[in-house]
């Protein structure tokens, strides 16, 4: 089966966390790393890219612009790789019946990286040495800090659609490769954006923290940042592990400390455990007077790579509480009718959007874009084409860098999204309804977030007026709590 | 006495997950002297076709015996795929088998994922309640039927598999096949038979392991790579090929990452450097693991 085939995993989330894979060591020995392997043997040879093959025209690379994919398609990143075969596979059949750019068919080699960060090396060195290849979309696969050196060396245009370089301070201008872009909503900009929720909208002052110290190791180090500059103390901060059976001792500690909210960093399927055992010592959220009361029942702040999607909510049932947050981008309303990449995907894959599939195809249209603009594949002259090409309209909203600014996202970007459920709204006072799209693009039965309009609304008119008229004036979003003249107010005990 | 208790809950519900699926490898190793590295692999189809019932309408108590079939009909098709292909071998010279066990275990995974899906999904617990006993808290801490229902199930399952091994004709084949396949043969067991039969039975150990775990863990694929790798552990500690050991090695892992825990919100960052600590101090002072019993080579 080539890679092209590989169509793995299923839910939504979007975080570069198979990191954890490399902390445990399974890469040398794991089965995974087998799949990683099987992939096109003409592709996997490793050498240098030499001068000479950095500098090519239009001629050279034939009738078909490549794009070189790197994403976990196996093992347990593999539902970003479904995210990633939907959202291009839209993309290129889009681009592609509209003519390609400048007359070329687009496609896209796709590589597993598993959960081995070789895997990912040597996909990128395959990628550097194919003449064909005029960029390089790093979707979440490992192995892109490792290959940072040699991108520099080549050059070569590198799109990070779901990891996070930006945070850990490794993207351009802060480091020398200037051919990386970062697409990825960095975790910093998530932690300010919720931390200052906590604080300013919702008025917390004691905040707990539980994290992934396997997955998300750094995230320690950037919510404490994030707390202190919002003013916020810690009461609490808890550590578990990937795929952790119980996390009661945590539990315990975190209610004897008595935070008003309670931030949890991690995957679906531990955010939907660790949420069953805090419901099971009876700590679930109620509304925001109950969090300050005496009793723990904290407001619920997850990542958005944990309770950003519908998965942990589907896999904790009850315990997965109306009123979770987290921290989204205004691009992933991706059912917004102005959005293009819902209708591609049902146009061309017969698939509804779950979220995420903006940004791979954003990624995609950036790198064959440079190609045209700049007038052919010469690395240079693409990368001054991507910091120079101003806004790019494709997938969903309109995008830029710049010669100074690398990451697409800027804090007005971005939204908070909370669980929703079809059975209705939490009962509050006073009452409020959900979105439009509950109605219009929602399955019957579905729980899953939704976006929060009110506490990020002025930024986000500031960054995007059109979008943010057309999800005002279309209802979508919770609204709470809309007043008679339209405006939205805080009233509303739960967000 | 709350961290007491709390170390206790943990070491036990945590043990027993493990010595769960732990149970399939030594039922294994002690008949074949191979590592089946497809049995974490089982804990996903288990699950996986567990939920397919249940979503087809079956109730959770009729889903349980259909997949636990199910899991032991998969278990003997890793057996007849895996093993049988590559005919008489001495397992401790010849590791292809570690390498069809793990191409079987791929083979599993794609088949589930093509057939029923890779998406994370939960089933109904077994127990909500017991004669309506729905959950206490003892010195703060809650304790709910489905974790004592894993906690039992570990500890009937590791007496019935003694029992099985050392009281019935049965069980005696199996034992003799793990000591001495020549003689076994020679006394007129059928040693292949025997090998395919603890495949069928950790298959089926495999289902029932995903469906107690399920209201923990819920069914996904990282199950079987993650927890059977900790399995695998647990069962090297309590020493292969011993029920009693599998159980053990479960319940040594359990309690080190509870006490880890309970002693510091840092604890489990370390859980992995103590168990392989553990690992390595139980293998230079008992290389047979806890309870491994030596294996003594004919002349």
């Amino acid at each position: 089966m080539s890679m092209e085939d590989m169509d793995t995993g299923k839910e939504f989330s979007r975080r570069d966390f198979v990191k954890w894979a490399g902390a445990v060591g399974f890469g040398s020995m794991s089965v995974l790393a087998l799949t990683a392997c099987g992939g096109d043997k003409k592709n996997d040879a490793s050498s240098p890219t030499t001068g000479a093959e950095k500098s090519r025209g239009f001629t050279s690379s034939g009738d078909t612009l490549k794009v070189g994919v790197i994403a976990p398609f196996s093992g347990v990143g593999a539902f970003i790789g479904r995210i990633v075969n939907n959202s291009l596979d839209a993309a290129v059949a889009q681009i592609n019946a509209t003519g390609g750019i400048g007359g070329r068919k687009v496609a896209v080699i796709k590589r597993d990286t598993g959960t081995d960060p070789a895997a990912g090396v040597k996909a990128y060195q395959a990628f550097a040495s194919d003449k064909s290849v005029v960029g390089v979309l790093w979707c979440g696969g490992l192995g892109l800090d490792e290959s940072r050196a040699q991108i520099k060396r080549d050059n070569m245009p590198v799109i990070a659609v779901f990891n996070d370089l930006y945070s850990a301070g490794n993207l351009f201008p802060a480091v020398q490769e200037r051919s990386v872009f970062q697409i990825l909503m960095p975790d910093t900009m998530a932690f300010d954006v919720l931390t200052n929720y906590a604080k300013h909208d919702r008025g917390y002052s004691k905040v707990g923290f539980i994290y992934d110290s396997l997955l998300l190791s750094t995230a320690k180090d950037r919510f404490t940042a994030a707390a202190n500059k919002a003013g916020l103390t810690i009461a609490g901060l808890e550590t578990y592990q990937l795929n952790d059976a119980d996390f009661g001792p945590q539990v315990n500690r975190l209610k004897n400390a008595k935070g008003e909210a309670l931030f949890v960093w991690g995957i679906a399927g531990d955010t939907a455990g660790l949420m069953k055992a805090v419901d099971k010592v009876g700590g679930g959220y109620v509304d925001t007077p109950t969090a300050k009361g005496g009793e723990w029942h904290p407001h619920v702040l997850g990542s958005p790579g944990g309770t950003g999607e519908h998965t942990w909510a589907d896999l904790a049932g009850g315990a997965a509480k109306i009123g979770t947050l987290t921290a989204w981008h205004v691009g992933g309303l991706v059912a917004l009718p102005s959005f293009s990449i819902r209708g591609w995907m049902t146009k061309y894959l017969k698939k509804n959007v779950t979220g995420g599939e903006e940004s791979p195809a954003d990624g995609l249209f950036t790198l064959v874009h440079a190609v045209e603009k700049a007038g052919g594949t010469d690395r240079q002259k693409m990368v001054t084409a991507i910091e120079t090409m101003g806004d790019i309209k494709f997938a969903s909203l309109p995008f830029s860098f710049s010669a100074t600014r690398h990451l697409s996202k800027t804090m007005d970007d971005l939204i908070l999204v909370t669980l929703e459920k079809s059975s209705g709204p939490a009962k509050t006072t006073p009452a409020y309804e959900l979105g439009t799209e509950w109605k219009s693009v929602f399955p019957a039965g579905y729980v899953g977030p939704t976006h929060l309009v009110r506490p990020t609304l002025e930024a986000n008119k500031r960054a995007h007026p059109d979008v943010m008229a057309e999800v005002l004036r279309l209802g979508y979003g919770t609204q709470c709590t809309k007043h008679a003249d339209g405006t939205l107010g805080n009233e509303c005990k739960i967000h | 006495m709350s961290d007491f208790v709390q170390i206790v809950v943990y070491g036990m519900t945590v043990g027993s997950v493990l010595a769960l699926v732990a149970l399939g490898y030594n039922l294994v190793f002690a008949t074949s002297r191979v590592v089946n590295f497809a049995q974490g692999s089982m804990l996903v189809v288990g699950g996986f076709v567990a939920f397919a019932f249940i979503r087809a309408g079956v109730p959770l108590w009729g889903a349980l015996p259909l997949a636990t079939l199910v899991g032991a009909g998969v278990g003997v098709a890793v057996d007849m795929a895996a093993i049988r292909p590559l005919r008489d071998f001495d397992p401790g010279t010849s590791v292809g088998w570690i390498l069809t066990t793990f191409s079987a275990s791929l083979v599993c995974l794609d088949v589930v994922k093509l057939t029923i899906g890779a998406e994370p999904r939960t089933i109904p617990a077994l127990a909500e309640s017991v004669f309506g006993w729905r959950g206490s808290t003892i010195a703060g801490i809650p304790v709910v039927p489905a974790d004592v229902l894993i906690v039992l199930s570990a500890l009937v399952l590791m007496v019935v598999g003694e029992y099985v091994q050392r009281h019935t004709m049965a069980g005696r084949a199996l034992r003799a096949v793990s000591q001495d396949r020549a003689a076994a043969s020679l006394m007129g067991i059928n040693p292949r038979q025997m090998v395919m039969a603890s495949f069928a039975i950790a298959g089926a150990l495999g289902a029932l392991g995903a469906v107690l775990l399920a209201p923990r863990l819920f069914v996904k694929f990282d199950n079987g790579l993650l927890l059977g790798i900790q399995a695998f552990v647990a069962a090297v500690i309590g020493g292969l090929g011993s029920t009693r050991g599998a159980v053990l090695g479960g319940f040594v892992l359990g309690f080190v990452g509870g006490i880890l825990r309970v002693m510091s919100s840092a604890g489990g960052q370390y859980e992995p450097l103590v168990i392989f600590v553990v690992f390595l101090l139980v293998l230079v002072v008992r290389p047979t693991g806890l309870l491994g019993a030596p294996v003594v080579e004919k002349a």
